[in-house]
């Protein structure tokens, strides 16, 4: 049973998968794990919950993670997608104070102070135009369709990849995010993405 | 052309974090959260201990004649919590010759250290003092699937008598690795606040807690059925799953879940060790009588290799077992003992419940019937003022 459980880890030592394998008896052996992700759930935390609570969520999710690996289907050598499917029921129990943030920030769009390198703030200017809208359209989107559009658009999930992190069939991810698209360009309204694109080229 | 889903990735970037990387913090708290089982810190519930060896003198002599009360059928007295005269003890002997008796089931054994638990007179201590536990381990680990056993290895323990305070565990190294014992702090829970992860104190976050005093009253009942209702509380709270064994490729082919009776039954052994109080280990015993499923085994050598009489529960491939003196049923500690796994009628489930509890892992072969999961054996406790202070 050693030998085989050795020569399996052998021929796969850097997958996610084998990684995670190891920990099974070995709970230090997870670290890999949490090095390698950590800055992207972050990322994404942040981005959604806001800097006050985007430490606690990704704690927990990695916690939750670690807790929960023994369930981890090892023919998926990838963890991403089960990492942001975790990272996804954890930011759930803060689904009230997500759409407060997005609330505010559709609120306040006008006083947004960019600064920065000047490059970086003309490459702004096309989501500052749509920042207010689009966050009130996120605001106001059903959780589940809102999980998926920004998995896609912010976690750079593919369609698989979030069908796998959220364990729902493709059909449905492919549903939501239609259903959630049609609604951000309709909050985006009256203008069109394209010609303010152009008008930003020649900033 | 610039989609709805780019405007979205520019949005998104604007919202995203100047420092790429969640703090340093971040990475201790999960690995320090990686070390620590859901249910209570790893080190405290291996830990179990026994009562002092001072106490034995007079409790002996209660303890006979308790045998000798139900031996003769008055079994009623005895639930009654009233020790019955020495005088009786002494009968009895001479009598033994002639009528074969049969020995103490579980029941009695129990009821039999519940009464010399009662008969313990109980130290003084104060609550600023600590409760110095004098022990012996024994522990099998996993290497590439190998089992090996390390110890007997002395472990001394002092925990805060009111559970305020900051304890201490020392365990000396297998003489053959020349190494130095391991010193673990134990971080009391200070004005409410405690360190998550309670034996790393100095890299884990402060959370609210309830203090465990080691020699007062606290969270524990002292009467039997408060206790027995603790335990199941406890039970349903933090359930616990065991993997069945590996498949061809190592991962576990699957995770039963313990029965309320064998976690109530094990939380039982971490009472034993965590609070010495007379009181709570008599209703811990007497408690323990009313669990369906245990049963009492003979010639059981604890982690110091005295021999004794033991009450088992088996569960899951693992035989959990609370070894007294055979003849002063004093609590000499806890074994847990591998078993033959027996899955007729369990439920054999994929994967545990993420969601609460634990669950234990094992790779490779499950330990076979007879091997030494863990032991750990009581030489004594004393109260002292400081941790780190022998008596």
């Amino acid at each position: 049973m050693a030998a085989v459980t050795r020569a399996a880890a052998g021929t796969n030592a850097d997958t996610d998968a084998a990684v995670i394998r190891a920990s099974l008896a070995d709970p230090d052996r997870f670290a890999p794990i949490y090095d390698r992700y950590a800055a992207m759930l972050y990322r994404y935390a942040y981005q959604r919950v806001g800097p006050e609570i985007a430490d606690d969520v990704v704690a927990e999710a990695f916690l939750a993670a670690f807790r929960g690996r023994a369930s981890y289907d090892l023919d998926r050598q990838d963890a991403r997608p089960w990492l942001f499917g975790i990272l996804t029921r954890e930011m759930a129990t803060h689904q009230r104070r997500e759409q407060a943030r997005y609330r505010a920030m559709a609120r306040s769009t006008h006083e947004t102070v960019q600064d920065g390198p000047a490059d970086q703030v003309a490459a702004r200017v096309v989501a500052d135009a749509a920042r207010g809208p689009l966050a009130a359209a996120l605001a106001g989107l059903a959780p589940g369709d809102r999980d998926v559009l920004l998995l896609v658009a912010w976690g750079q999930l593919s369609y698989d990849e979030v069908a796998d992190a959220l364990n729902i069939p493709q059909g449905t991810v492919g549903s939501r995010l239609n259903r959630a698209r049609r609604k951000v360009r309709k909050a985006l309204g009256g203008f069109d993405p394209t010609t303010t694109m152009e008008e930003n080229d020649e900033v | 052309m610039r989609s709805d889903l780019s405007i979205l990735e520019e949005f998104g970037a604007s919202l995203a974090p100047v420092p790429d990387h969640p703090p340093a913090e971040v990475r201790h708290r999960v690995m320090n959260g990686m070390r620590r089982p859901a249910r209570r810190p790893r080190l405290l519930s291996r830990l179990s201990g026994v009562r002092l060896a001072w106490g034995i003198g007079a409790p002996a002599v209660a303890a006979a004649a308790v045998a000798a009360a139900l031996v003769a059928g008055q079994l009623a007295d005895v639930a009654g919590g009233q020790p019955a005269p020495p005088g009786r003890g002494t009968n009895v002997e001479a009598g033994a010759g002639a009528v074969p008796q049969a020995p103490p089931g579980a029941e009695q054994v129990l009821l039999l250290a519940a009464q010399h638990a009662a008969a313990t007179p109980a130290m003084d201590a104060r609550p600023n003092q600590f409760l110095f536990i004098d022990s012996v381990e024994i522990e099998s680990k996993i290497n590439s699937g190998e089992a090996t056993v390390s110890g007997p290895l002395r472990t001394r323990t002092w925990l805060s008598v009111d559970g305020t305070r900051d304890g201490l565990v020392t365990q000396e190294a297998a003489p053959a690795s020349r190494r130095s014992p391991t010193r673990t702090p134990i971080d009391g829970c200070t004005n409410g606040r405690q360190a998550q992860t309670i034996d790393r104190p100095a890299t884990t976050p402060e959370v609210a807690c309830t203090p465990e005093p080691a020699y007062r009253p606290g969270r524990v009942p002292t009467d039997s059925a408060g206790l027995l209702a603790y335990v199941y509380s406890v039970a349903a709270a933090e359930p616990e799953w065991v993997s069945i064994g590996a498949g061809p490729d190592g991962r576990p082919s699957g995770y039963v879940r313990l029965s309320a009776d064998q976690r109530a039954f094990t939380e039982i052994a971490e009472i034993l060790y965590k609070n010495h109080l007379p009181a709570v280990q008599e209703a811990a015993f007497l408690a323990a009588r009313r669990i369906a499923g245990v049963q009492v085994r003979r010639n059981v050598a604890d982690a110091a290799g005295r021999a004794g009489v033991a009450v088992t529960r088996t569960e899951a491939g693992a035989r959990q077992e609370l070894v007294f003196d055979s003849t002063s049923y004093r609590y000499l500690g806890h074994n847990i003992i591998g078993a033959t796994l027996d899955l007729a009628g369990a439920k054999v489930v994929r994967s545990p419940n993420s969601g609460k509890g634990t669950a234990r892992i094992r790779l490779g072969p499950n330990p076979k019937p007879g091997e030494v999961i863990y032991k750990s054996a009581l030489l004594g406790i004393a109260v002292v003022d400081k941790a780190g202070q022998r008596p």
